[in-house]
């Protein structure tokens, strides 16, 4: 047989085959650019999941814990499994720092893959601990999964370090800095196992009830008692009213069980992942469970992070603009929300880093605000080539359109043609970039005119 | 307090909280800041007439009342009924009375006895003990006694005068132990515990497994389910008619792993399963033709394997498996008229208002809010003081005089839930020192 022939017979066993379809789900190509959200989520998520016990891991390690404090090392599973104990009173603190080092690396995107496999052994082992002196709960099952299978994946391709310094080797290379790949394989392996985990959550955490209480779960008073042992803010409002207990119940059940067929039928997903961030958040007024907030950030999981800034250009920034105005509350509302549960109990300067995200949600949901810019440059000359791998690595809401013109100088066109005098060009670009200020006087010095440096 | 004087005209009892409990034609009332309201009840009948009235030390008041034996919190407008258990007097209780220890005594037509004032369990005193024949009433003694009245006569028990009940020997699954001795044990199935000991008026036994709040009855030849694998400490106590306690005795219970979860079975398990799952992988690559290269079989069936441990922990659960983890919490079905408890630390300030506060808030973070509230329990007042002393010093500026430890109690209705007196396991009061 050919080797042409053996292709042909073998291609339809590839595209077709359960173990294609297998290879598809978990090893073939996916957004990349996805993959790097979803990335910098779970480890922002992890820090949140370290930071909450970060008091009683160093409490108990310090081991001077008072007279009206009985804990003492239970062991989860696992450790009990590896023979792992507690870290001494200086191991933790070396413990957390390189924990941080590689959140901060991970987050950032250098060694990024490196940084991502510390940060899920690290996490595993601080949340760990704290579970085997107090008691495993389910808020961080799915992170630990997703932190595991992020190094299997190409994490730092996109939004990172790593992708700036290529662009900027490929600008000094004589290559387009533009060209960064979209796709990547293994790409979706750490959004699927992430997904699976947390449909099992779900799906267990409800079925479990009926098989253990049957129907009879669904009763109202179930609820009702759930929610005066776990008294909350918004318990005495909502446990006096049977019925709505029992709509509740079933709500809930249906939420959860039904979690599944978020992967038989994707427009369900408009359905059930609402509905989770629901449950999560009934769950933290009327229960006490907490925020769960580790848990609502991995269900980014399922969401197709790489079209957000058309989704947010389509629902805020066109259409009517009762809608708009109303998408804009919705959204800005729950964006909100999230972050200042995140930020309770942390660091006040926290919310620095996420200027520049604000700012460039704000760019991708108003199209019209600073409207885009064309980029006129030589792709023959260096400065203009690094001027774009520094655009290119900042211009996260998509506003500067690069535009080949061999042998001009760099210049700025508006929307309607007019060009831009060098200095109004600069600052007109750098508004147009989310971490403009921060890289301002790198591109003022490349987007200025100069005499040309020599190529390397 | 007690004896409900006879010709009276509306009896009225102060509570700790400065209000006043009046009852008038068989009916009780409290009145607050001058205005009076009639107490609810958590019983379809009602209380029917009051008998009698006795405040607990610790803000509970204790109602005798033609229904039954009644309880009521402080900050609580309803009365719930109280059933008294194991060998506590039966019939009507027409008296009341709590001592300085919170003994709660109850006298019936038939019996005086003591009762535990937050579990409900208690003892008849001996025949010999009361004061003649019945009707009884019980009520304050001069010293800290308690008076015992009969039909014709009436005696003062005095419990703090009594021996100290011991356990002297504890056979667990017929084999005698010594304290501390370590019992190893496969999961499910019971434990026979035949203790002995010496009581006055002879001697019950109650036990419980890791310091647990609650001291279970531990009735001759019933044996007691067996603990959750891992390691536990085992403690039963002796009781006297009183019901003053012994020292526990203490022996360790090592509880196996059930099959399932054996270290070994899940190992021998998993390496079979990855063994066949790679085969698998490696065989079809081989007979399709497909390219699924040597690294991703591997991480497929790193990746079926995780995939089946969260299933498999998902229908077996284990406490302790995270991250492979199944549900237990929130899977128990309710039922109307149950009662729920949610424990609280409550400080005291010099007015005995209360402020219920996080067990973390003496500033060591707790998972589990009994970690903190066990030590308050079972140690006492040291572990009390310790606490109300930490939290003084991060909250300098509160009037904290006093701390409790409370199990608020809420009954579930179809009219949704209603508060009830709460239990009071464990006080401390500056003043009472």
């Amino acid at each position: 047989m050919t080797p042409r022939a053996e292709a042909v017979r073998v291609a339809p066993a590839l595209d077709s085959g359960w173990l294609a379809r297998w290879e598809h789900v978990w090893f073939g190509e996916a957004s990349l650019v996805r993959l790097a959200v979803f990335r910098i989520v779970m480890l922002v998520a992890a820090f949140d999941g370290v930071w909450l016990v970060r008091k009683a891991v160093f409490q108990y390690a310090a081991g001077r814990d008072p007279v009206f404090l009985q804990r003492s090392w239970r062991p989860i599973y696992a450790f009990e499994l590896l023979g792992v104990g507690p870290p001494g009173p200086e191991a933790v603190h070396a413990l957390w720092g390189a924990m941080l080092v590689a959140l901060v690396l991970g987050i950032l995107g250098l060694c990024t893959r490196v940084a991502c496999a510390v940060v899920a052994v690290l996490a595993f082992y601080w949340i760990g601990t704290e579970y085997s002196i107090g008691k495993p709960h389910h808020t961080c099952v799915a992170l630990v999964f997703g932190l595991f299978a992020l190094p299997f994946a190409p994490v730092g391709a996109r939004l990172s370090l790593e992708s700036w310094w290529r662009r900027l080797r490929a600008a000094r290379r004589g290559d387009d800095p533009r060209a960064v790949p979209e796709l990547g394989a293994w790409a979706a392996f750490p959004l699927r196992l992430t997904q699976l985990t947390v449909a099992l959550g779900y799906a267990f955490a409800g079925s479990t009830k009926l098989a253990k209480s049957g129907l009879e779960w669904i009763n109202g008073y179930t609820l009702q008692g759930i929610m005066v042992e776990y008294h909350s803010s918004w318990t005495p409002y909502l446990s006096e009213n049977r019925e709505l207990l029992v709509l509740m119940s079933i709500g809930l059940l249906v939420g959860q069980i039904g979690f599944p067929l978020v992967f038989l039928w994707k427009p369900a997903r408009w359905f059930f992942l609402p509905v989770a961030v629901l449950f999560h958040v009934m769950a933290m007024q009327t229960m006490a469970t907490g925020t769960f907030l580790t848990l609502w950030l991995t269900l980014v999981a399922f969401l197709e992070l790489e079209r957000v800034p058309a989704f947010l250009a389509r629902t805020v920034g066109a259409g009517p603009a009762w809608r708009q105005l109303a998408a804009a509350l919705f959204l800005g509302a729950g964006a909100f929300g999230v972050v200042d549960l995140y930020l309770q109990k942390k660091p006040p300067w926290l919310w620095l880093p996420l200027v520049p995200v604000a700012a460039a949600f704000v760019l991708m949901s108003r199209p019209k605000l600073l409207p885009s810019l064309e980029l006129a440059f030589d792709p023959g000359s260096a400065r203009a080539r690094l001027a774009l791998a520094w655009i290119g690595a900042c211009d996260w809401a998509g506003r500067i359109r690069p535009r080949a013109s061999p042998g001009a100088a760099l210049r700025v066109r508006d929307g309607a043609g007019r060009e831009l005098g060098s200095t109004q060009g600069v600052l007109a670009v750098l508004a147009r970039l989310p971490l403009g200020p921060l890289i301002a006087p790198v591109l003022w010095g490349l987007l200025r005119p100069q005499p040309d440096p020599p190529v390397r | 307090m007690g004896l409900l004087p006879a010709l009276q005209e509306a009896p009225r009892w102060r509570e700790r909280t400065g209000t006043v409990l009046v009852s008038e034609h068989g009916t009780l009332f409290r009145e607050r800041d001058g205005a009076r309201e009639e107490l609810g009840c958590t019983a379809p009948g009602g209380t029917g007439a009051v008998l009698d009235v006795a405040l607990d030390p610790a803000g509970l008041s204790f109602v005798a009342a033609e229904n039954g034996l009644f309880v009521l919190g402080a900050r609580v407008d309803v009365l719930d009924p109280v059933q008294p258990l194991e060998d506590a007097p039966s019939g009507t209780v027409r008296s009341v009375h709590v001592d300085g220890a919170r003994r709660l005594w109850i006298a019936t037509d038939t019996g005086i006895g003591a009762l535990d004032p937050s579990f409900y369990f208690g003892r008849s005193l001996a025949p010999a003990e009361l004061p003649g024949p019945g009707p009884y009433r019980v009520g304050p003694a001069e010293g800290g006694g308690v008076r015992l009245v009969g039909a014709d006569s009436e005696r003062v028990r005095e419990p703090s005068r009594a021996v100290q009940p011991r356990v002297t020997a504890l056979r667990v699954d017929g084999a005698e132990l010594a304290p501390e001795d370590e019992l190893r044990r496969e999961p499910a199935g019971t434990l026979a515990l035949e203790p002995t000991g010496t009581a006055d008026g002879g001697t019950t036994f109650r036990y419980r497994f890791d310091r647990h709040h609650v001291w279970r009855a531990l009735a001759p030849g019933v044996t007691v389910p067996m603990p959750s694998p891992g390691r536990h400490r085992l403690e039963v106590i002796a009781l006297d008619q009183d019901l003053d306690r012994s020292e526990p005795f203490s022996v360790r219970v090592n509880v196996a792993l059930p099959p399932h979860l054996d270290a070994g079975v899940l190992l021998a398990a998993a390496l079979v399963t990855a063994g066949a799952t790679l085969a698998f992988f490696l065989w079809h690559q081989r007979s399709a033709r497909a390219r699924l290269r040597p690294w991703r079989a591997l991480v497929s069936t790193a990746l079926v394997l995780v995939l089946a441990l969260q299933v498999y922990a998902g229908i077996v659960p284990h406490g302790r498996g995270w991250p492979f983890m199944g549900f237990n919490m929130y899977t128990r079905a309710y039922a109307r008229d149950e009662i729920i408890y949610d424990e609280q630390l409550v400080v005291l300030d010099a007015n005995e208002n209360e402020l219920a506060v996080p067990p973390q808030s003496a500033g060591f973070m707790v998972d589990e809010p009994w970690e903190v509230l066990l030590p308050l329990v079972n140690d006492g007042e040291p572990a009390l003081r310790a606490f109300l002393d930490a939290w003084r010093k991060r909250f300098p500026s509160g009037d904290a005089r006093g701390l409790e430890v409370q199990v608020r109690r809420t009954r579930l209705t179809e009219h949704g839930p209603v508060v009830i007196a709460p239990l009071v396991l464990a006080r401390y009061r500056e003043a009472d020192r």
